[in-house]
């Protein structure tokens, strides 16, 4: 899962406006009349985004909502009620559950893999290191260019016969590991995983940026007491980020919800249909099939619980501050 | 960053042991993650040269152009870096430099909706277009992008916009001025470091962007770089030397977006960090 | 200040961009009216714009061309796309009011996923040539009018295909002095000899893709149960029959015996053709619409290197089966609401299936064409192998017992999986088989 931004540093509630000391009527009235000024003014700067908010979030919400409840074809007619019947054949669909749990898994080997190899390469290339600008670039650019690029190589290199993976541990004489990646479960996870980490650029961003602002005394005192380096990065810069951490995780943990490419240009949910994602269940029962009405049910409780994480992470933020 | 000769973190690697580490690993992990991009380079010369190149450069595949596709993508992304900025600076300046009651509330409303995927609302955005009569058109690409961004624009912005000191706004509140100018001459300006980087953001995350053209763009001149990955492949047919073309074809897709990013890699590197400013 | 306003400048320039290149077209969402026809004035020239997976490129654009010179002022757009691709892409561009004049349906597979935007050829029939439903085969058009739900015809089928078929390189096949194989035992004999002489080439190929599973698994079943198919798509048979099981153990067996190798079930897409187009693989299974690698003259057109080529029905696995395939009419040529030039666009459909296109398609063997008495040129078949080839092909498609039809949702969320399972080995026929029907039962298949 590319680590989709979702959580810049949220700041501490804005300023408040100056308190007026005296609340004499003069004032109450004066103070009415500028909330209302206020209200007015924000509500036309506001009105653009509610145009995009109501057409895009609220009116599409209620139309999967009462889509979920039929049976229609994508032209949108010969509709047919069948109350929740599509919920329930969601719910029970052993395919629906994999592809939970999936995004659960992928997330986890994300966020893993952002804390361990991400945290390492960004200290490593904040240090100092010579072609920086080199190394920085080609380890984020597999999170840059096209999604559906980078995946369609990958899954393109897992080929058996010819592809570069295989061919690369013939040619060094590992042929013993080679395999059918995409044909059986572990191997396809292992793919799957190897394809997540290479997308650890944009949690090296967040620690490249942090580490820019560090508090990097203790790290001194720490080389003066003669501590190791393996010492310095477990035991003391790893503690220090700790904000970063948690930024990274939330962030990783909402985009492994909005992932699609990476899995649907790859796998596609091979072997069998298991290592699919919420993503591409949603997508792959819209096209080509007259189940719009079943789609929708499933969009609908993805969309439950993306925006119920969602809501989690927006108040652990709060009881923070 | 800091310079090399006072950096703190270049402490770890003083020693000769530790830096050699350091660098061992770097140059294999670098490897590591420029191999599948070697790779595709090498099998898409394997089989008629660089010549393949040329061919898949000025050709036509199931009627899709390369360059077509490239500009495509860059009208799409440029649009959807337009309304992301205007939209979001709007509404950061109301959420940060208006009081009015309910603004937290309502700013938490309004970003619950970050976590929500492109492909869960395909459906809605499927009729939405249709009515609104934009299939084929870069705005039906466009509007819902820039749906999905705003709630990510708007925390960015705001983030950035409390960071502008009041006193200058009080100060031209106090003048009388009305928030229509205090918007478009001072805070605008202010804000423009933020918009930039937002606006790199926007631009990337447009050129990444397959589901919504997939669905929009059906026409085979309107198709974009990302979706065209996916659109040229059954035109390669089944010899060795077609399937090197499609490589150097996916080649060349990546260019214009790395190109892109490379450049405006330290702005879309501040976005995502919601512009790094220490308090 | 300027920083603004350059940055008002250049977002003007943006959206009047933007808005000029806005003009979209509107959706059919909602159910398309049938466009309103453009009166094409004399010597003006009209342009259809065609959608289609097959007939292959290289053998429309023929077709093409010799339409065009006989009607000077047509002119046609064609755009090719992968099949399964296709199955998605069409209903999601008709639906969204993609004017489009003409457009090549799987009959089978698509017929109700499109109808509703497609113009029942009863609307139009005035515009082909009298009798010429008399002209096709029977059969054909009864098949394509019973694949839509509403029983109309809403396509004019071009000819009938049928799968699973096997092409070999009957080049190397002379070299290594071995015979068509006809049963599982005489596959695998043939297979041991290439891997011995030949060890670079793989001997049996087809694509790995979930879908394609299914026709393998149907053509080895037909091989024992003709009509097994028909059954189980029709609810008269459940899909853990102990026939349907037998067919999956004797598909895996031929794992078992080294007859395919399993690297077989990563190829995708056009991969297979390309290695026994190259001369990497010996055996193709495949459909019949690739019967036109027997024909020299295509095989030199498309650059293809094999000097011969032959093919039969794919070998009979139990002792006492007889060889089968499943066919059905395909190749459906249908006109959509959203065309605004229906007669010009008619001329060419009657042009391809009952015209002077017949000829010339069919020259390159992709359908068995639906035009009554028909003959194809066979001087293209310049060897005998490709002349028994190509007989053998037509006797088991026209022999077919069951029809090409699938749930396609059903077959690529859950059919395909789940033989791909029981090829690797995660799962045993039998449970396999017993979950195909789980599902299937489920009615989250069910196509409205």
């Amino acid at each position: 899962m590319s680590a989709y931004p979702t959580t810049a540093r949220r700041e501490a509630t804005a300023p408040r406006p100056a308190a007026h000391p005296e609340p004499s009527t003069a004032h109450q009235v004066g103070r009415r009349r500028r909330t209302r000024r206020a209200l007015l003014a924000a509500a036309v700067f506001l009105s653009p985004l509610a145009v995009f908010y109501g057409i895009y979030y609220l009116y599409a919400f209620g139309f999967l909502a009462d889509m979920s409840t039929k049976q229609t074809s994508l032209s949108f007619t010969d509709v047919t009620d069948v109350g929740l019947e599509n919920f329930r054949l969601v719910l029970t669909d052993p395919a629906f559950h994999t592809a939970l749990l999936n995004n659960l898994i992928f997330a986890a080997v994300s966020i893993v893999a952002a804390l361990t190899i991400g945290f390492f390469l960004a200290v490593s290339l904040a240090s100092g290191v010579r072609f920086r600008r080199l190394f920085y670039a080609v380890f984020l650019l597999p999170s840059l260019i096209p999604l559906s690029l980078f995946a369609t190589v990958f899954g393109r290199m897992l080929e058996t016969d010819d592809g570069a993976v295989n061919t690369a541990l013939r040619s060094m004489g590992l042929g013993s590991l080679t395999q059918d990646w995409l044909g059986s479960t572990g191997p396809a996870y292992t793919a799957l995983f190897v394809l997540l980490v290479y997308l650890v650029g944009l949690p090296v961003m967040y620690y490249t940026s942090d580490l820019s602002t560090l508090n990097t005394s203790v790290l001194e005192a720490a080389m003066i007491d003669g501590a190791k380096a393996g010492q310095m990065y477990r035991l003391i810069l790893f503690p220090m980020l700790r904000g970063t951490h948690r930024t990274v995780i939330l962030s990783v943990l909402l985009g492994s919800f909005r992932a699609f490419d990476v899995v649907y240009f790859s796998s596609n949910g091979q072997p069998g249909g298991r290592t699919q994602i919420t993503g591409t269940y949603l997508y792959n029962t819209m096209m080509g099939s007259g189940r719009v009405g079943y789609a929708s049910a499933a969009a609908v409780i993805v969309l439950v619980i993306a925006i119920a994480v969602s809501a989690v992470q927006i108040l652990l933020e709060r009881r923070s501050k | 960053m800091s310079t090399a000769i006072d950096n703190p973190l270049a402490r770890l690697r003083q020693r000769p042991r530790d830096n050699a580490a350091v660098y061992t690993v770097l140059v294999i992990g670098g490897l590591l993650w420029a191999f599948p991009l070697i790779s595709a380079v090498r099998q898409s010369v394997a089989h008629g040269g660089f010549g393949n190149y040329l061919t898949v450069l000025t050709g036509e595949f199931n009627q899709v152009s390369l360059i077509r596709a490239f500009g495509n993508s860059l009208v799409i992304a440029a649009l959807h870096a337009l309304f992301v900025c205007a939209v979001g600076a709007m509404a950061a300046y109301a959420f940060a430099k208006i009081s009015f009651p309910g603004r937290e509330a309502l700013y938490h409303l309004v970003l619950i909706f970050l976590a929500v995927p492109a492909v869960a609302v395909i459906v809605p955005v499927y009729y939405i277009t249709g009515q609104l009569g934009l299939f084929n058109s870069p705005l039906g690409v466009a509007l819902p992008e820039a749906a999905l961004t705003l709630p990510f624009a708007v925390l960015l912005l705001r983030n950035y916009a409390n960071g502008i000191p009041d006193t200058i706004i009080e100060a031209a509140r106090i003048d009388r001025a009305g928030h229509a100018r205090i918007f478009w001459h001072i805070f605008l300006p202010a804000a423009r470091p933020a918009l930039v980087n937002l606006a790199a953001l926007s631009v990337m995350w447009s050129l990444q962007d397959f589901v919504f053209p997939s669905m929009v763009l059906k026409n085979a001149d309107t198709t974009t770089a990302a979706q065209a990955v996916q659109t040229i492949q059954s035109a390669f047919g089944p010899t060795p030397e077609q399937t090197s073309q499609y490589f150097a074809a996916l080649v060349l897709l990546a260019v214009p977006a790395v190109v892109l990013v490379v450049a405006g890699l330290k702005f879309i590197t501040q976005g995502i960090t919601a512009g790094g400013s220490k308090e | 200040m300027r920083g603004p306003s350059r940055a008002l400048g250049a977002a003007a320039a943006v959206l009047a961009l933007g808005f000029t290149a806005a003009c979209g077209d509107s959706g059919g969402v909602g159910g398309a009216e049938a466009a309103k026809q453009d009166k094409a004035t004399a010597g003006e020239t009209v342009t259809l714009n065609y959608w289609t997976w097959f007939p292959p490129e290289a053998t429309l654009k023929e077709a093409i061309s010799a339409f065009e010179k006989a009607n000077p002022n047509i002119k046609i757009n064609l755009r090719e796309f992968d099949s399964a691709d296709y199955q998605k892409q069409l209903p999601l561009a008709l639906n969204g009011g993609q004017s489009l004049d003409l457009v090549g349906v799987q009959i089978s597979a698509m017929t109700n996923t499109v109808r509703e935007q497609l113009r029942p050829v009863a609307d139009w029939q005035d515009e082909l040539p009298a009798g010429w439903r008399s002209d096709l085969n029977t059969t054909m058009v009864t098949q394509t009018e019973k694949a839509a739900k509403d029983g109309k015809l809403y396509s004019v089928p071009l000819g009938s295909i049928g799968s699973s078929v096997m092409l070999s390189n009957a080049a190397m096949l002379k070299e290594l002095g071995i015979p068509f194989p006809k049963t599982a035992d005489e596959l695998k004999a043939a297979v041991d000899k290439i891997k011995k002489e030949k060890p670079g080439v793989t001997p049996v190929v087809f694509t790995g893709e979930p879908w394609w599973q299914e026709e393998m698994l149907f053509t080895i079943a037909g091989q024992t149960s003709p009509s097994l198919s028909d059954d189980i798509l029709a609810g008269r048979k459940k899909w853990n029959d102990p026939a349907l099981v037998k067919a999956l153990t004797d598909y895996k067996s031929l794992f078992d015996k080294g007859i395919i190798s399993k690297s077989v079930l990563s190829l995708k897409g056009t991969r297979p053709a390309e290695q026994f187009t190259s001369g990497k693989a010996a055996f193709l299974v495949d459909g019949s619409w690739q019967s036109s690698m027997l024909s020299a003259a295509y095989r030199k057109a498309n650059k293809i290197g094999l000097t011969d080529v032959g093919a039969s029905a794919f070998p009979v696995v139990e002792s006492g089966g007889s060889p089968a395939a499943r066919g059905y009419a395909e190749g459906g040529l249908a006109i959509p609401k959203t065309s605004k030039h229906v007669a010009e666009a008619a001329k060419f459909v009657s042009f391809m299936a009952v015209g002077a296109g017949v000829d010339v398609w069919s020259k390159d063997l992709v359908l068995v064409p639906a035009k009554n008495g028909f003959k194809p040129d066979e001087s293209v078949l310049t060897s005998q192998a490709a002349r028994d080839g190509y007989a053998a092909v037509a006797a088991v498609v026209a022999g077919a017992g069951s029809a090409r039809n699938s749930n396609q949702s059903f077959l690529n969320q859950v059919e395909g999986n789940a033989i791909l399972d029981v090829l690797r080995g995660q799962s045993t026929p039998q449970a396999a088989a017993d979950k195909m029907q789980k599902e299937w039962a489920s009615r989250r298949y069910d196509t409205q």
